[in-house]
């Protein structure tokens, strides 16, 4: 956590590897054409998402009371509900559950917030074996890898790797196609879901109003680890509650369209306490951990307050023209593409990712596809104002930056300071294109030449060529 | 120090302090186009067959037909042998046996190369099945046999989830939507159906137990 | 954004030239005044305008960004109605003009001035309802939308209407034409190599659609994709559209 995120550089390296940026345009393509075809289908899919903003922005400014409200509901559906304030107490409860639940083994469903606080490597310490059990998370966890995108976690992975992979840790032949590895992922899965004494899942969604936990996925893996394990435990952020349950006609189809192009997930769960008398499946014991981990940080910057409503459906990821050339990792932390630009300087500092919000080009197609319609461009450029002034730019930078404000200011210094360029261009370029400019600018000229000033400006130009009656 | 709760509550507190108060708008998506809506419910079996098709899931009208024969049907074309059946619909077990199969309850679940359940309401919309988890509806045989083969009854479909959430009563411990086949495209984006859940899915719609 | 609130046909508008037409490519901005005066409209050119003050507020210096706000906002207020040949900085004049002068003695000035400035395709479709402007131009044309076009103003459509519209031009589409071309202002400086990565991408669309030039309504992207092509030695010219709709080739 201490090291700051160099995202330039890895980016070079990202745009270095063929493979990588194949399969990224492959995969992107493809997801970009099922969410155009899926949002497109449903006629009033933009007041779904009006609808969906507006419920998000209502319950964060009212997070108190429904948090309350879930916790009421949850522990009179007989659940325990635990609250933490950063990563370290989130994992020191989870792994006291399951230490006090006699647990060896854990299976898990997929949840980015565990992978925040890296719940892993704590349960791990304390001796428990996990088992991540979404395909992709499974292949990532095999490998010592990290997932690089919100949905797809092996968006960076081609087949012939985890056949590879797969051929060493569970024997399947070196070239076996993707319905073998399934297969296998399944059979061996299977025997830790049967094994396992706790199950932990994130939450896409947490509905006050019943004390409800939902989970969408297709794989099946999620309904696997609420329905087996004696203990359920759902790690969540405090920014998933939604007030009511109906709540869901307008949240589960603006996220499934935007994350999958499905109208619905295979499966999507509504999981409310523990087991009842007479019930067969499903946990003796259900605990929620409701995780801060600077979450109200967040809430407390009104510019930024808005990152909260995101619901870690990938769409800015697959829109966004930077992600597509240098995939999630380059990020450095597990928030990647556009959303994570906002999310990771603000949950982890912003001199810690200082870089970050300066990886855009503004473009908006993030803003364009999100499911709530986070304004992430407005919010980049903020926490660029934030990146200033917590001293997180260099000093030559801000200089010229400072400099320039100051020529801009006032048009004497403004045409002066466009005579002096040309004195120094033509001293040193003369007229035609500038092929190489030197210092930062460096990069910009490897491809491309730098335009060189006109002779005169327009304002001159304007001053001789108009008559004085149509000056203003 | 305050403990967690407090804390995170307070912070909260001091994070909203002079942030405008913003209306909870009303519940439901409240679909603005009443066309579409309109559309969905004309005919809801033949829109939820269409949409249950186009997901992946294998549909068989039963109208007045004995259930037990369709689902003998279904069973024989997939090659199970061994078949756990719901709580809710154990008339089934008997009939089965007859016909040869290993048929069983909830306890055969782990074994089971097929699970026969109900389904408690079918969305057209989406040709999703909804499933209550309760003493007669476990969770298990929709989720742990290779094959599910769910019987619903022509008058439990209903338009959309607005009109699922408007009559479903107190939430059950487990509501589960199933929407097609259990799959994945986490490989190269490449659809495998049957990761994790049942790879085939049958819904028969109509029939009488016996 | 891009409801833009007209009462009426404005007869006189101020010109917001914009520093970067200002500096390198002042022939946009005369066509620009040419083009507006054909539609029957009076330009100024107020002198004390400067820059719109994209750079500082994309650089994360607000402070001076707002200064520069508060100079256009003062400058531009007395006029009916403000065009710039650049959806870009009318983008952020519309999107964060108003944010920069919150809880100020201009906040309400500098939204009334944001509803009066419009990008030129935008200004004369939208605003004047003139989709023809009698341009003859005889060239095998595709366009590129700028980002801050389509999306900050939701505008890019006026400006395909007025290309494809032009006399003597073939219109040949762009493949992706809402993908960017990487340029991003100081995005282009800080990441180079990705920013190269999306103009490869955008040039081989380019190429693809066989044309022989490329118009677009900001000189931004217009310098950016010139850099490349020149040094390719690429055939493809790039056009502004002021240029293109003032273009009277026999």
């Amino acid at each position: 956590m201490s090291q700051p995120i160099r995202f330039s550089e890895q980016s070079v390296r990202a745009l270095q590897d063929p493979r990588l940026r194949e399969a990224l345009r492959r995969a992107l393509e493809d997801l970009r054409g099922k969410w155009a075809r899926a949002t497109g289908d449903l006629p009033h899919f933009d007041a779904l998402r009006d609808r969906a903003k507006q419920i998000k922005a209502h319950t964060l400014q009212n997070l108190d009371r429904y948090l309350e409200q879930l916790e009421a509901q949850v522990q009179q559906r007989g659940g325990v509900v635990h609250w933490a304030r950063d990563a370290e107490e989130a994992c020191t409860t989870v792994v006291g559950v399951c230490r006090s639940a006699g647990a060896r083994t854990v299976v898990k469903s997929k949840s980015m917030l565990t992978e925040e606080i890296e719940l892993n490597q704590a349960l791990e310490r304390a001796g428990i074996r996990v088992v991540e059990t979404d395909l992709g998370e499974f292949v990532v966890q095999l490998d010592g890898d990290r997932p690089s995108h919100l949905i797809a976690p092996i968006i960076h992975k081609r087949r012939e790797e985890v056949a590879a992979l797969f051929s060493r840790h569970l024997g399947t032949p070196a070239d076996a196609p993707v319905e073998v590895l399934t297969r296998a992922a399944r059979a061996h899965l299977r025997q830790a879901f049967l094994t396992a004494e706790v199950g932990i899942t994130g939450a896409n969604f947490l509905v006050a109003e019943t004390g409800s936990v939902v989970l969408v996925e297709n794989e099946g893996n999620a309904r696997l680890v609420t329905a087996l394990p004696r203990v359920h435990i759902a790690v969540a952020g405090i920014e998933k509650v939604i007030p009511r349950l109906q709540d869901l006609a307008v949240f589960l189809p603006v996220l499934v369209r935007s994350a999958t192009g499905q109208k619905l997930s295979s499966y999507i769960s509504v999981l409310s306490g523990p087991r009842r008398p007479g019930e067969v499946g499903g946990p003796e014991a259900f605990h929620l951990v409701l995780v801060d981990n600077r979450r109200t940080a967040v809430l407390a910057d009104p510019d930024l307050r808005e990152a909260l409503q995101c619901l870690r459906c990938g769409a800015c990821l697959n829109a966004c023209p930077v992600y597509e050339r240098v995939g999630g990792h380059t990020y450095g932390w597990v928030y990647g593409g556009p959303i994570g630009a906002v999310l990771t300087p603000k949950l982890r500092g912003v001199t810690q990712a200082a870089q970050l919000p300066y990886a855009s080009t503004l473009c908006g197609a993030c803003r364009e596809v999100c499911p709530v319609r986070i304004d992430i461009p407005r919010m980049l450029v903020q926490l660029r104002a934030q990146v200033v002034a917590s001293g997180g730019i260099r000093p030559t930078e801000r200089l010229v930056m400072r400099l320039l404000g100051w020529i801009l200011r006032s048009p004497a210094r403004y045409r002066f300071g466009g005579r002096l360029a040309r004195v120094v261009q033509r001293a040193v370029w003369g007229e035609r294109p500038i092929r190489a400019l030197p210092g930062p600018l460096r990069a910009w000229t490897r491809m491309r030449d730098f335009p060189p000033l006109a002779p005169r400006t327009f304002r001159e130009r304007w001053r001789t060529w108009r008559t004085p009656d149509r000056r203003s | 120090m305050a403990d967690a709760r407090s804390e995170i509550l307070s912070r909260i507190r001091r994070a909203l302090r002079g942030a405008p108060d913003l209306p909870l708008p009303p519940g439901g998506s409240l679909c603005p186009s009443a066309r579409y809506r309109t559309e969905v419910g004309r005919d809801l079996l033949e829109r939820f067959l269409r949409e249950a098709e186009a997901v992946g899931v294998r549909v068989h009208r039963s109208p007045g037909r004995e259930l037990v024969q369709t689902v003998v049907e279904i069973l024989r074309a997939e090659g199970a042998r061994r078949v756990g059946v719901a709580e809710e619909i154990r008339a089934l077990i008997a009939p089965l046996r007859a016909a040869g199969f290993e048929a069983g309850g909830v306890e055969v679940a782990r074994e089971a190369e097929a699970g026969v359940t109900g389904a408690d309401w079918g969305l057209a919309e989406t040709g999703s099945l909804v499933l209550l988890a309760g003493p007669t509806q476990d969770r298990l045989l929709s989720l742990l046999p290779p094959v599910h083969i769910a019987v619903l009854p022509e008058d439990r479909i209903l338009p959309d989830l607005d009109a699922l959430f408007e009559r479903l009563g107190d939430v059950p411990t487990a509501l589960t939507f199933i929407t097609g086949p259990s799959r994945t495209a986490d490989i190269e984006q490449t659809l495998t159906p049957g990761v994790h859940g049942p790879g085939v899915v049958h819904v028969v719609v109509g029939g009488s137990l016996p | 954004m891009g409801q833009t609130q007209h009462r009426g046909r404005p007869a006189h508008v101020a010109l917001f030239v914009t520093c970067l037409v200002d500096q390198f490519c002042p022939e946009v901005g005369e066509a620009t005044v040419a083009i507006l005066e054909r539609a029957g409209v009076r330009v100024a050119f107020p002198e004390a305008q400067t820059c719109c003050g994209q750079v500082l507020l994309n650089d994360g210096f607000h402070r001076e960004a707002t200064a520069l706000a508060r100079r256009f906002v003062e400058t531009f207020a007395p006029y009916e109605a403000v065009v710039a040949p650049s959806g870009s900085c009318v983008a952020l004049v519309r999107e964060f003009y108003p944010q920069l002068l919150r809880g100020t003695a201009l906040e309400e000035r500098a939204r009334e001035v944001a509803h009066r400035t419009y990008e030129l395709g935008e200004f004369l479709v939208q605003v004047l309802g003139v989709t023809q402007l009698g341009a003859r131009f005889r060239a095998r044309v595709t366009y590129h939308p700028s980002c801050h076009l389509l999306r900050g103003l939701g505008a890019a459509a006026c400006a395909e209407r007025l290309v494809r519209n032009v006399e003597g031009a073939e219109f040949v589409p762009l493949r992706c034409p809402e993908a960017c071309c990487g340029f991003g202002g100081i995005f282009s400086v800080k990441f180079g190599a990705i920013s190269e990565a999306m103009l490869l991408d955008k040039l081989a669309d380019l190429e693809a659609t066989g044309a022989q030039v490329v118009v677009s309504t900001d000189v931004s992207c217009l310098l950016h994709l010139r850099g490349a092509l020149g040094r390719r030695n690429s055939p493809l010219r790039t056009l502004h559209l002021a240029e293109l709709l003032n273009a009277r080739e026999p």
